[in-house]
């Protein structure tokens, strides 16, 4: 239902039209009569390009997750409000969803947070998905994270230098503690998982403590430079800018990394002791990864599936795992530390 | 967060007892290598379900580097066409698609075959060449998990065999020896009995893993989670505001080529006895002092040891049977059960079952359980509705308004969720109520079939944990409960077969079952 407003913070007429949606599903569905929701999921878009991925995306999450989902949409060319509800069930018996999409491009943060707080359903979670071009330098970032229970936001998403993962790094400098993930940071579970199994044997751990060398390959720098972040703060080292760390004995180590094949997609990692090369590497079918050590540790090379995370997955996850993430802050504290 | 000091200062060669980049990286991965030895690997459920889990829990990265599965059954193939079938399999019922290389390739590798007979000595010593081989080239640790997925007539000769070549718990000194066994555990008391004896002599009950795959769905799972995840219902939970439980399994199809199996069957033996009841003590269950096998099995079990003993005599009173005979379902002629590819034109089975028991124990006295399942019946539901006690007084209403009692219903399936049904006024002047409800389905995914109950149960049983699997206490205790019902239907023919009509509801006497109580059945 398109509604035409005269502003944005017309909230008895966005209530009301929402109101209205609710019975018109009653008298179509011939019983739509209740909604449930388990939470409040407020979306930025502003980058045109993206925007259609980003609302199906967020279509999916609210399929599975009884919502209310309020879609602020900056692109220019957005005004007016259009509301919906949608019932999941044949029956048509709950109405499982509800979404308020608002065109927002001239909006500023404090008026953006006032929205929310008046839209959203009161006593339940509200997660905050920002899909924008920049992240944390904007003003309206700063006002909605502060009613936001979790805030997702994808350092990778639109672009491939380092630019937002720097961004986002200065403002973890800055405000520490923030219930937030980032789906470039997400999306390397599997290779930590992998680049971890190497030393899972007890008599390889020695290794971790004459890496000589980082090398990863990755279709956008966020991912390399977590990648080695992650390496950097779980053994102890100190960045050495601009091309390296500096182990706990100040030995220094260097960092290469190499943009290769698609966006958010890492291609390979390698890790260089005095000895020996772990390499784990996309095979031609890029669902499988090749685990191969060479030099004296040398053993048959193993196969990994890299297990599909679409991003609704990650999205979910984010959602989901709702606390601060040590491990995450850590990582992107070490990036940071290596843009500096 | 990693305690990084322990890595040493100098940089060198400090020993870690444990490794730091697993620091907050939870990993699915079974820790224990293993082969898995699938007995009737031939079989439909092999091709179907077992085999295309087995594939899954590889693409999920959840089996361990080193893992093998053996094949054994009687058909002619060589390990190449055992890879050949599996790979057919994938392709035609994985959720996942097509086999991929290089993965698939890998994974083909660990896949061999053996041709046999299951009594046969040449060929399980030729199965423990295979597993020492594994071993040696894949690294399997020594543990071998055995699955029975044969016709359960063949289950206790595979178990003195194992036992015969050495291949049971007490001979494997290097890892652990489990083995899953299929459903149905025996066709009646005395036949279950008689295989757990000759299970037991192999393996001490905690190698076993019974399976009944509905307790892998994730609804069943929900149950728990509803009842102690949440303050509200527990204290409602009891005889004081419970009037009665209704448990369904419904199905639209009929025995499909299952006729053979399901002739000496039926719903009682098929469903009841083990997916229902395990509904009713996953409902009526107290609550586990902890989230562990043995502490949900032993709820569990105390249930059924509570239930009411059923009197033969008593038979008529509370129970009833159903047999489908020709019907309609969505404007489709349905042929009757005796129509169906081998069943006998005379089957006295059961296509229909229900069962009204009684727990006799403090929370549930006087509360009546009934439990019903059928096939070819409506609509397709599972679900569990608890049905509450009427108000004690009535205070608002209008004349013809009815004031329904409140009832929660947990569906599994189709739809996943819950509903509660209560009362409400209708906005107006007058004080006229009306019975609503307050829905929650939870969506399965995002469009993707949620992981089939076997991956999630051949994944715990590799693991060793048995929370999903049933104990020999319990299934022992289920069949005691069904036992007179089966002789009475046994010993007296039921003249009235086929007495519902495909896509109907059921059989009156079903409905007559609980008229008497002054209940009707949840409309399917």
């Amino acid at each position: 239902m398109r509604v035409e407003l005269e502003s944005v913070t017309d909230f008895d007429t966005i209530k009301a039209q929402l109101w209205r949606a609710r019975q018109d599903a009653d008298e179509r569905d011939q019983g739509a009569r209740v909604a449930t929701t388990t939470m409040n999921f407020v979306v930025f878009i502003n980058d045109p390009e993206h925007r259609k991925w980003v609302l199906e995306r967020v279509e999916m999450i609210a399929d599975k997750h009884p919502c209310r989902t309020i879609v602020l949409d900056a692109n220019d060319d957005r005004t007016g409000a259009d509301i919906s509800v949608s019932s999941l069930d044949d029956a048509g018996s709950t109405i499982h969803g509800e979404r308020i999409e608002l065109g927002v491009p001239d909006i500023d943060g404090p008026t953006l947070r006032k929205i929310v707080a008046e839209l959203r359903v009161p006593g339940i979670e509200t997660h905050l998905l920002w899909s924008a071009i920049r992240v944390t330098e904007s003003a309206r970032f700063k006002e909605l994270i502060e009613i936001a229970d979790s805030i997702v936001v994808d350092s990778s998403g639109a672009v491939r230098d380092s630019s937002t993962v720097g961004e986002l790094a200065h403002f973890f400098a800055q405000y520490r503690h923030i219930p937030m993930r980032d789906l470039a940071w997400m999306r390397l579970k599997p290779w930590r998982d992998m680049v971890a199994r190497f030393f899972d044997d007890p008599g390889l751990r020695e290794e971790l403590f004459s890496i000589r060398k980082v090398a990863v390959a990755s279709g956008s720098d966020a991912e390399g430079l977590y990648l080695a972040g992650w390496l950097g703060s779980r053994l102890g080292w100190k960045a050495d800018p601009p091309h390296g760390f500096k182990d706990r004995a100040g030995k220094h180590i260097d960092f290469d990394l190499t943009r290769a094949g698609e966006q958010r997609r890492v291609q390979s990692i390698a890790l260089e002791t005095g000895s020996s090369q772990y390499t784990a590497a996309l095979t031609a079918d890029t669902s499988t990864v090749e685990l191969r050590v060479s030099g004296t540790r040398a053993h048959a090379p193993a196969l990994a599936p890299l297990a599909a995370i679409d991003n609704v997955t990650l999205i979910e996850g984010a959602i989901l795992a709702g606390t601060t993430d040590e491990i995450f802050e850590t990582s992107l504290r070490m990036v940071g530390d290596i843009l500096r | 967060m990693a305690d990084t000091t322990l890595v040493g200062a100098d940089g060198a060669g400090a020993a870690l007892d444990f490794n730091p980049l697993r620091e907050g990286l939870e990993s699915n991965r079974i820790k224990d290598p293993c082969t898995i030895v699938f007995f009737g690997a031939s079989g439909d459920l092999m091709k179907r379900m077992l085999f295309p889990a087995m594939y899954n829990l590889r693409l999920e990265d959840t089996i361990p580097d080193g893992f093998a599965i053996v094949g054994y059954s009687r058909t002619e193939w060589s390990d190449d066409e055992f890879r050949a079938e599996m790979k057919k399999s994938i392709e035609e019922f994985s959720r996942s698609g097509p086999p991929r290389d290089p993965l698939w390739s890998d994974f083909a590798k660990r896949l061999s075959y053996i041709k046999g007979e299951f009594d046969a000595d040449s060929c399980f010593t030729q199965l423990r060449d295979q597993l020492q081989k594994n071993d040696q080239e894949f690294g399997t640790g020594g543990n071998v998990l055995f699955y029975l997925s044969t016709p359960p007539s063949v289950f206790p000769t595979i178990i003195r065999m194992i036992e015969k070549c050495e291949l049971s718990p007490r001979y494997n000194k290097k890892g652990w020896t489990r083995v899953i066994i299929e459903k149905p555990f025996g066709t009646d008391l005395d036949s279950a009995r008689a295989l757990q004896a000759e299970v037991g002599q192999v393996f001490d009950e905690k190698f076993v893993y019974r399976i009944d795959h509905y307790l892998g769905k994730e609804p069943v799972q929900d149950i728990m989670a509803l009842r102690f995840a949440n303050v509200i219902f527990e204290p409602l939970w009891n005889r004081r505001y419970v009037d009665s439980v209704q448990i369904t399994a419904a199905e639209t199809v009929g025995v499909e080529l299952r006729g053979g199996y399901y002739d000496h069957a039926g719903a009682l033996r098929d469903m009841i006895q083990n997916h229902v009841i395990n509904l009713m003590t996953l409902v009526a269950m107290e609550p586990p002092n902890r989230s562990d096998a043995d502490s949900i099995r032993d709820e569990k079990f105390k249930v059924l040891t509570a239930l009411r003993p059923i009197e033969y005599d008593d038979v008529p009173q509370v129970a009833a049977r159903g047999q489908y005979g020709p019907g309609m379902l969505d404007g489709k002629p349905l042929p009757g059960y005796r129509e169906e590819p081998d069943v006998d034109p005379q089957s006295n089975t059961d296509t229909y079952a229900a069962i009204k028991f009684r727990i006799d124990n403090w929370r549930w006295e006087g509360v009546p359980f009934y439990l019903r399942s059928g096939k070819r019946l409506g609509r397709k539901v599972s679900e569990i509705a608890v049905r509450f006690n009427a108000i004690p007084h009535r205070l608002f209403g209008e004349v013809g308004d009815t004031l329904e009692q409140n009832v929660l219903v947990m569906k599994i399936q189709p739809e996943e969720g819950v509903t509660l049904r209560f009362s409400a006024k209708v906005p107006g002047p007058k004080m006229h109520i009306r019975s609503v409800n307050m829905d929650f389905n939870y969506g399965t995914g995002f469009g993707v079939v949620s992981a089939p109950a076997y991956e999630r149960l051949i994944g715990d049983a590799m693991r060793g944990d048995a929370t999903l699997f049933t104990r020999w206490d319990a299934v022992e205790r289920a069949w005691e409960a069904v036992m007179p019902v089966l002789e009475y239907w046994h010993a007296l023919r039921e003249k009235s077969f086929p007495n519902y009509a495909a896509g109907s509801q059921g059989p009156p006497q079903s409905d007559a079952m609980l008229k008497r109580d002054g209940e009707e059945w949840r409309h399917i």
